[in-house]
């Protein structure tokens, strides 16, 4: 066995601290995270420009990306036909950059379907659209009743769809990210664009919520 | 290329029992059960294959396949599952 090692001695030198982080100790995935990124730079395999990009990419990614393009759709309907026809250049027609975002598929709630979109295998999400995933979404709970049991998960988050009305999921199982298109509810149709986009909730576009009237 | 199995809308397919240890994109409720073609996706890479980074000429049609919650879960007679799935993971429902 190597013995040039041993780490018998007293262990009480310090670890190199970052000033920023107020001595907090480094949480296991930390410096998992702090490794990797480490690494990568040093091969060469990404840039630090590259990186930064990409972490301004991803913050600058919300909810409010999707709910401005559907609530366009709702008041224009030949821009809704083209989106659900052919949502990636449909979007890209409006100054969006898609070139990192994988192709999109937007399904249509309808009175009698009820769409819901989920992930079984692991936690693919259409972050371009609808910004970082909620936890839930990820759990192995949600991905695994939902398919299951879908009526009972979404009374859980407080939807009672009627019996009549089809709940449809789809397991994006492939490179294919889904997003819910919501019904503008009753009432809602006159209200300007911009009204309408703030009613448009995250869980409304995954199919487990629907748009919030105020 | 490989044997690529292709299929038509409305068809009746059944999805391979297959136990791979590899990047098996079929989920394990899915397996040996059957669904209808809803969606032919077009042509993509062996995802087998580009998981791992690796190129290959090894193109398979993905399919949109629809299945009822009643077959799957013996439950609800209106809800419904669709799953995008290709062809190489799909066979004849007898098969």
């Amino acid at each position: 066995m190597a013995d040039h090692h041993d780490h018998t001695h007293a262990h009480t030198h310090t670890h190199a601290t970052d000033p920023d982080l107020d001595g907090h100790t480094l949480l296991e995935g930390e410096v998992w995270e702090a490794a990797l990124r480490e690494l990568l730079l040093e091969k060469g395999v990404i840039t630090t420009p590259e990186l930064n990009d990409q972490m301004n990419r991803t913050a600058s990614q919300s909810a409010a990306v999707g709910a401005s393009i559907i609530a366009r759709a709702w008041k224009d309907q030949k821009f809704k036909k083209a989106l659900l026809a052919n949502p990636k250049v449909t979007i890209a027609d409006l100054g969006h950059d898609v070139s990192t975002m994988p192709d999109l598929v937007i399904v249509e709630n309808r009175v009698d379907v009820h769409n819901v979109v989920v992930c079984t295998l692991c936690s693919c999400y259409p972050r371009y659209m609808l910004g970082p995933p909620p936890e839930w979404y990820r759990s192995a709970a949600y991905r695994a009743r939902v398919v299951r049991d879908p009526r009972e998960v979404l009374i859980e988050f407080g939807l009672n769809i009627s019996a009549e009305t089809t709940i449809r999921v789809y397991d994006s199982t492939a490179d294919l990210r889904y997003m819910v298109m919501p019904l503008c509810p009753p009432g809602a149709e006159d209200m300007p664009v911009t009204h309408l986009q703030t009613i448009i909730t995250r869980d409304s576009m995954i199919g487990v919520g629907l748009p919030k009237l105020p | 290329m490989a044997e690529t199995q292709e299929f038509s809308i409305g068809q009746m397919v059944r999805v391979k029992r297959l136990w791979p240890t590899d990047h098996h994109r079929v989920p394990f409720y899915l397996k040996g059960k059957i669904g209808q073609v809803a969606t032919c996706l077009g042509p993509v890479e062996n995802p087998e294959l580009t998981a791992y980074f690796k190129k290959s000429s090894d193109q398979h049609i993905l399919y949109r396949v629809r299945f009822t919650h009643a077959h799957l879960w013996g439950g609800s007679q209106t809800d419904e599952i669709y799953a995008d799935l290709a062809g190489k993971w799909l066979c004849e429902p007898e098969g």
